[in-house]
């Protein structure tokens, strides 16, 4: 009987810190690592080319078409799997993208404050589209919020194959 | 018999070791000039002004021992006042003027209903004992004519039976016709009522026709 | 203690001259806070929903609130008009899943008139569910004089499918360019959405073309040769559209400007909470005024009545008593000002209320106070009362000190 009761006991217990450490499994993540190395690498070889371009007109063709060329390698960067399908915990900067005010609008984080308006828009695997959980949070353009949640892959069905990541959030919370 | 005295009030450089008895059920006449301390004195008796030494004695109530508003409570249920500006509320009508005092406190309230219906009718009754015509009842009080005012307070004074009535120059705001006549109906509702009656003033022409006279320290005032 | 109001009243009563002037600027000031305290809570409520799942709007270059405001919510005057030869630019762009373009100008009795194809109905969401039809369909886009009712219009003049309409151009306010010779048939009439889409009114491009040229005779494969005020766009993936959004600015030969809805109206939003916030303070300091004219007038008006007040204590009255006999007195003038303000700020409300919401496409609505209102209401009577202290204490010194005395006038 005692036995029972014991084993009983220790699967209950150990339910419970399951259940316990499956709650607090969210690994809070840096926006370095969605970058794959190679191409974080890559990027800063460019920025010292860019460097050597500084000293140019800002209406010189040349930097046009560099800034292009940048801009759009930037817009194709590759999102690295690590973290693909980990539940996940990161911060960042909230540009919304639908025009109300209810608690299911849809947004993006982004690792900087004024992405949007001042500064030039991060690359694309610095991008999270966050769904937001039923009852969420109101959340404004350039808030700070921790999000937790899956994070999954949402792939183009296009032979271009240009994947983003996505996160459906299970929790919303301001950066405080 | 409880004795009516007011005993030794010292307050002030204004009245040093000042001894007053005033006689229950009598007529007293203080002769003051104005400026001799006679407000003081009123202030004094009436409660609203406090002692620094020595004591007052009304109806047994040892007003220096007393607090403001327990002061406040036996003034409004026991005495009576007239003044030389009449003092009514100007917004009020004549009824509500005189009946004020029997608003404010209940057990005043209760002496007049004792011998009358209603407050109405206590006031009605002292109106005609004063020679006041009925119809000014509900009139404003400043649409009477000076005499007329004089008698709504005094009507005032002695709704609900106080125990005295005290007059500071009730009449000199008036020709002698009307004061004449004022003092007579003063008297006589203080003797049918058998009510305490003071009257402070420097004319001498009205003492004859009290029972005590009492002359203030000379000396003394401002 | 009944006794005592009532001889407050009778005293304040006595005094109606003065009383009632600082009365009638206490309800004015109060109808004024009120006031913008409404304007904002409903001009929330109409900005709070508009449609979603759209990731961009492209107009002509200028201001994104400007674009905003009108291909949205209809509020405000054109903006510049893009060209249709630019849509096939724009799809060319790889993210692109749909674009719908929309044309506005044109209004049904003041409510704005859409001109767009029906493929706005099955990619424009509303509070991110689709949008559905009570009854009927949309209009066919090669077909020419169909239209789609919104929930709320429909339901004003009470449409039902089959009837006829006639448009006129313009904003409707001033005398109507009636198309009469041209009446519309309801083809459709959208379920309730709670955003601007349930006031306007639906037709097909080639209709709203065929409108204002009819020489032209638009057909549905022509779209790119028409002008348009905006275009909704949708991505494959939503969050490349920064990429889309530098794509769409980059096409030279169109000066176009492309604006994230979510992060314009929230700017919108910003704007506005500092405008009324700076609003509010001016009404606060306003009735403040107000009430120190209450004060005033009640300090003045105690110089004169030390008589009245050296006859109450004669009588009996105690210094608490003349003190809040001043404190109810204060109070009761508040009070009128304040109920006199609201009921001012109703009846301007039923007076203009329709005109208001023509001019700007805003509902502002009389009714029982709001939260707001009745937090406001209660702060503005605590701020009387504690400021009629003044007047009580100065009562209160003048019975003590002047005791049966009162000055001699």
């Amino acid at each position: 009987m005692k036995k029972l009761i014991v084993l009983g006991l220790s699967i209950f217990l150990s339910g419970f810190l399951v259940q316990n450490s499956l709650a607090q499994t969210y690994k809070e993540i840096f926006w370095e690592e969605l970058m794959p190395p190679d191409w974080a690498k890559q990027i800063e070889k460019d920025f010292t080319k860019m460097k050597q371009f500084e000293s140019m007109e800002d209406s010189d063709p040349k930097t046009d078409s560099l800034y292009s060329k940048l801009r759009k390698q930037w817009d194709e960067a590759p999102i690295s799997k690590k973290y693909i399908g980990k539940p996940i915990r990161i911060a960042g900067y909230v540009v919304p993208l639908d025009a109300d005010r209810s608690k299911t609008r849809e947004f993006l984080i982004v690792p900087y404050f004024g992405a949007c308006i001042h500064t030039p828009p991060p690359p694309a695997n610095q991008i999270i589209l966050v769904i937001p959980p039923v009852g969420g949070l109101k959340v404004r353009s350039m808030d700070p919020v921790w999000v937790e949640g899956i994070l999954t892959e949402s792939r183009l069905n296009s032979d271009m194959g240009v994947s983003a990541y996505q996160l459906n959030a299970a929790k919303i919370a301001p950066y405080k | 018999m409880k004795n009516l005295t007011f005993a030794w009030p010292t307050c002030k450089p204004l009245f040093n070791q000042f001894n007053l008895q005033i006689e229950r059920h009598q007529k007293t006449y203080i002769a003051g000039a104005s400026g001799s301390g006679k407000s003081t004195l009123l202030n004094l008796l009436a409660g609203v002004l406090d002692t620094a030494q020595g004591e007052i004695w009304f109806n047994d109530h040892a007003f220096h021992q007393l607090s403001r508003s327990q002061k406040d409570k036996i003034r409004g249920q026991e005495m009576g006042f007239i003044f030389q500006q009449f003092n009514l509320i100007p917004y009020l009508s004549t009824l509500d003027n005189i009946i004020l005092p029997l608003n404010l406190f209940h057990s005043r309230k209760k002496a007049a209903l004792e011998l009358f219906e209603s407050t109405q009718d206590a006031a009605v009754y002292l109106m005609e004992r004063l020679a006041l015509p009925i119809q000014l009842l509900r009139q404003p009080v400043y649409q009477l004519s000076v005499g007329q005012q004089q008698r709504v307070a005094a009507a005032r004074a002695f709704i609900g039976n106080p125990k005295i009535v005290i007059a500071d120059e009730p009449s000199s705001a008036l020709d002698w016709e009307n004061q004449a006549q004022f003092l007579k109906l003063f008297l006589e509702l203080g003797q049918s009522q058998n009510i305490t009656l003071l009257l402070v003033s420097h004319d001498e022409r009205l003492a004859p026709h009290f029972d005590q006279r009492i002359n203030l320290p000379n000396g003394l005032g401002h | 203690m009944r006794y005592w109001i009532w001889l407050a009243l009778q005293s304040a009563i006595s005094r109606k001259g003065a009383l009632l002037i600082i009365v009638f600027s206490t309800a004015i000031s109060v109808a004024l806070l009120l006031a913008v305290l409404k304007v904002r809570d409903d001009t929330k409520t109409s900005f709070t929903n508009a449609i979603s799942g759209v990731d961009l709007i492209v107009g002509s270059k200028g201001s994104p609130t400007e674009l905003i405001l009108y291909s949205v919510f209809h509020i405000g005057r054109p903006t510049s008009l893009i060209s249709g030869k630019s849509i096939s630019e724009i799809q060319k762009i790889n993210q692109v899943k749909w674009i719908v373009p929309i044309q506005l100008g044109d209004t049904y009795r003041s409510y704005p008139v859409v001109g767009t194809n029906s493929y706005f109905f099955d990619s424009i969401k509303a509070q991110n569910r689709s949008l559905s039809f009570t009854s009927g369909q949309a209009f066919s886009d090669q077909k020419d004089h169909e239209l789609v009712l919104g929930a709320n219009v429909a339901k004003q003049y009470k449409h039902r499918i089959g009837d006829r309409i006639i448009l006129s151009h313009g904003t409707g306010k001033g005398p109507a360019q009636d198309h009469a010779n041209s009446p519309f048939v309801v083809t459709g009439i959208l379920a309730a959405t709670g955003t601007p889409i349930d006031n306007s009114v639906f037709i097909s491009i080639q209709s709203f073309n065929n409108l204002h040229d009819g020489s032209k005779n638009l057909q549905f494969a022509q779209l790119d040769s028409a002008q348009y005020t905006a275009f909704l766009i949708g991505l494959q993936q939503r969050s490349a559209v920064f990429s889309v959004r530098r794509q769409i600015d980059a096409l030279k030969s169109f000066s176009l400007m492309a604006i994230m809805p979510g992060v314009a109206l929230d700017e919108l939003w910003q704007t506005m909470e500092i405008a009324e916030n700076a609003l509010i303070l001016v009404s606060l300091g306003v009735v403040l005024t107000s009430i120190f004219g209450i004060i005033a007038a009640l300090m003045v008006s105690l110089e004169a009545r030390g008589r009245e007040i050296a006859t109450l204590r004669a009588i009996g009255a105690r210094l608490s008593q003349i003190f809040f006999f001043i404190i109810w007195e204060t109070f009761m003038i508040s009070l009128s000002g304040i109920v006199f303000g609201w009921a001012l700020l109703q009846i301007t409300l039923l007076v203009f209320s329709e005109w208001f919401m023509k001019e700007w496409g805003i509902l502002i609505q009389s009714g029982l106070p709001s939260q707001n209102d009745v937090l406001a209401i209660l702060s503005i009577l605590a701020t009387a009362l504690l400021c009629s202290t003044l007047p009580a204490i100065k009562a209160y010194r003048l019975a003590l000190h002047e005791g049966l005395n009162p000055p001699s006038i």
